[in-house]
């Protein structure tokens, strides 16, 4: 063992850069199992049939998303293969409309607009976007404010018109609801728990 | 973690790993002019360092786990100057004669 | 000069101009925050910040890849094999770059469909470029493989920087397939995208500019094979060794399983260790060479380069990373003021020492010193710190107010966006990003004019410092 030739370095190099992807692909192949729809963590598209809740667990130590009786969306009860279709859709409106650089999804993306991971469970749609669209039910007030966000300014930073259809908003609507519902480790921190300021 | 906690301890960190550095390019210039001044300087920087690795310990409510990973790590921020410098010597000084 | 070196040059100035794109798109993203209505529904930030990201991606990797076709012929004393492929390619390259810009400023987003993805804009962070685009890129990559490979076996020679070269480039494609993905899933998509993004910024990344350096290091100091090849070897080892399953601070909020929180938090406490481990050496070898060079710009820009990156990475990626605190960093300025400063130390630092190393020789210049080439360093840096600590204090407010204290919703959002110190703060950034644009015009001047004789001040110091 010579540390003065490169070639024992190289030889470190190989090892050690091998050795981590060879953990990598084990962890990989074990998260599959988590984030897959379906998974241990991350529940199946018509979860969006369900109440979904966010709540402190104390065995965890953080919040947990808790799935609770049927809850309707938009009023239907959606068949896993329709669920999945509508979710094929919304995740589309999130990429067509470039969503991603103003707001984050788990945190991450860009920071002008609020993280929408427990958009969903957001106190604002009913307290605020609700008797301002008129609308009856909080999914209602969500998409009236996806399609015309100008017309439903609350603050400085507007969201801008995306051109959304009504089927487009829809989709989003239900994607959020879903995203709300994987177990996140407790990301973001005591949502919607925290006193109103 | 309170609010106040969270900031408190990550500026900790973020020091924690600015004194470590400024060890390490002093020890480095230190060497380099073999100047006493220096070292002290640099040995001065690491017992910063040290002091934070203390009061993260003690004032922080990170888990004991990350509280050990800080005092491992802390280990480590002591030697890899030490030996990259001697590594680099030698290094050179062979490297240098071969071409 | 070889022909692949003035391919270099043009990828070198494009890479310069790419950078001013940037800078501007960059201004005008820290606009929106002092002026929310800017452009409302004309040009939104999204655009801006598109733009300002996706150049900074270009205009990097524009940089390393002139760097190679500078060095490669050097290294192997060889003209560089398909080379007019290579040259068809720049022009290529840079028509699609002016065209998505377009498309991104002019046209924006499309409808609900594929064809969306495909024409206009696939709105995943950094990869954002449409597929005709990504398939583009991808086209000149496989090139500049074949260009490295096949002028090292048409030289019959192969060296060891070659070999980490030519091996860092298979998964540095590989990656870039991510690009065409577009997952239903969120966790699934976030997931690989990571591999993409942390890969090719914690990893290939670092080992192809760490090969850049080594080429560096022996063109301005005149350091030997072996030491340099020892090194990279080394650097290859530590940055692999921390930076692969330090992978795992991408993965504590994304659905996947708590070990990630562990995994992610030991590898994210190691990976400054090496970096200190280059402070150590950009010391030892401005030391020992007493400064001693003919390429004072280049130097600085290489110290500034190993200590932008253990500050930039290690100090400010450090204290966010661990879980417990990295619950109520992520997501907000913070992270911002992380990436600014670990994106200008890690690489643009080292991009632009590379220039000043060309320009040496194009120049002709014995000597390559300028009073400019201070200014634009000071300014530059003056401003990066100015914006990453007003992007520090932004963040430190958003993880009080937003996060920790008011859990993370709308309103806790506007609470903290409110507050006096985020919006001070944010105008503290906006005011340093004009330093810093004013740094970059600095920057521009010195490179149209140092080295040509009449521009080298009069009692400028031409001795070593």
């Amino acid at each position: 063992m010579d540390i003065q030739d490169p070639n024992f370095w190289r030889a470190g190099a190989i090892g050690t850069t091998v050795t981590m992807l060879v953990v990598l692909v084990f962890l990989t192949i074990d998260s599959m199992g988590s984030i897959r729809a379906g998974g241990r963590q991350v529940p199946n598209y018509d979860v969006i049939n369900q109440h979904i809740g966010y709540e402190h667990n104390w065995n965890r130590g953080q919040a947990v998303p808790v799935i609770g009786e049927q809850e309707l969306l938009f009023g239907k009860l959606y068949t896993l293969e329709e669920a999945t279709r509508v979710m094929e859709t919304g995740k589309l409106v999130i990429q067509t409309r470039n969503c991603m650089n103003c707001h984050t999804f788990f945190g991450n993306g860009a920071y002008f607009g609020p993280d929408l991971t427990k958009s969903w469970l957001d106190p604002a749609w009913t307290r605020i976007f609700m008797p301002m669209t008129g609308a009856t039910t909080k999914e209602e007030a969500m998409v009236r404010f996806l399609m015309n966000p100008e017309k439903y300014p609350t603050w400085t930073r507007k969201m801008p018109n995306l051109d959304l259809t009504r089927s487009d908003a829809e989709a989003l609507v239900a994607y959020l609801k879903w995203m709300s519902s994987i177990d996140t480790n407790g990301f973001p921190a005591k949502f919607g728990m925290a006193e109103p300021q | 973690m309170t609010p106040a906690e969270v900031i408190m301890t990550a500026i900790g960190l973020a020091l924690f790993v600015l004194a470590g550095g400024c060890y390490g390019g002093l020890y480095a210039a230190a060497m380099l002019r073999s100047s006493r001044r220096l070292m002290g300087t640099a040995f001065a920087s690491y017992a910063v360092q040290l002091g934070l690795t203390v009061l993260v310990w003690m004032y922080s409510n990170l888990a004991m786990s990350w509280k050990l990973l800080i005092l491992a790590s802390v280990l480590g921020y002591a030697f890899v100057p030490v030996v990259t410098w001697r590594y680099m010597h030698i290094l050179h000084r062979t490297g240098e004669q071969t071409t | 000069m070889y022909r692949s070196q003035k391919l270099a040059l043009r990828y070198l100035t494009a890479a310069l101009l790419l950078f001013g794109v940037m800078t501007a798109a960059g201004l005008l993203s820290a606009l929106y925050y002092v002026e929310p209505s800017t452009l409302y529904n004309v040009l939104d930030f999204s655009v801006a910040k598109t733009l300002h990201i996706d150049t900074l991606v270009i205009w990097l990797l524009m940089g390393f890849i002139g760097s190679v076709y500078w060095f490669l012929p050097q290294e192997l004393e060889h003209e560089v094999e398909g080379i007019w492929l290579a040259e068809i390619l720049f022009f290529v390259f840079f028509a699609a770059v002016l065209a998505v810009a377009g498309i991104f400023i002019f046209v924006q987003y499309g409808t609900t469909s594929e064809s969306s993805l495909w024409l206009i804009n696939q709105g995943r962070k950094y990869v954002e470029a449409p597929r005709w685009a990504a398939i583009g890129i991808v086209l000149v990559v496989l090139v500049f493989v074949y260009n490295v490979t096949m002028t090292a076996i048409r030289a019959r020679r192969m060296t060891g920087i070659l070999w980490v070269l030519a091996l860092d480039l298979i998964p540095l494609t590989a990656l870039y397939l991510n690009a065409f993905s577009a997952p239903t899933n969120m966790s699934e998509d976030q997931y690989w995208w990571w591999w993409l993004v942390h890969m090719w910024v914690e990893g290939t990344w670092e080992v192809l500019i760490g090969c850049i350096m080594a080429w560096a290091l022996m063109d301005i100091f005149g350091t030997s094979r072996k030491i340099v090849e020892a090194w990279l070897y080394i650097e290859v080892m530590l940055v692999l060794g921390t930076g692969i399953l330090g992978l795992g601070h991408h993965y504590f909020w994304i659905g996947t399983p708590d070990y990630w929180l562990t995994i992610g938090g030991v590898f994210s406490a190691m990976e400054p260790l090496p970096l200190l481990g280059m402070v150590v050496h950009a010391v030892y070898d401005a030391g020992t060479h007493k400064m001693k060079t003919t390429n004072r710009p280049a130097m600085f820009w290489l110290l500034a380069e190993a200590f932008g990156n253990f500050i930039g990475a290690g100090m400010f990626g450090f204290m966010m990373t661990l879980p417990q605190i990295n619950l109520y960093s992520h997501g907000t300025q913070w992270t911002v003021s992380h990436g600014h400063f670990a994106f200008w130390g890690a690489y643009a630092c080292g991009v632009i020492a590379i220039f000043y190393i060309a320009l040496q020789k194009v120049r002709e210049a014995e000597v390559l010193e300028s009073r400019a080439w201070k200014w634009s360093m000071a300014m530059l840096n003056i401003g990066m710190i100015g914006m990453v600590g007003g992007l520090l204090i932004a963040g430190i407010t958003q993880a009080f107010y937003e996060r920790a204290q008011g859990g993370s919703t709308l309103q806790a959002f506007v609470v903290a966006a409110e507050n006096i110190w985020f919006r001070n703060a944010m105008v503290f950034r906006l005011a340093f990003g004009i330093v810093f644009a004013l740094g970059y015009l600095a920057l521009v001047y010195d490179m149209l004019t140092i080295g040509k004789k009449s521009t080298v001040p009069a009692g400028a110091e031409l001795k070593p410092a």
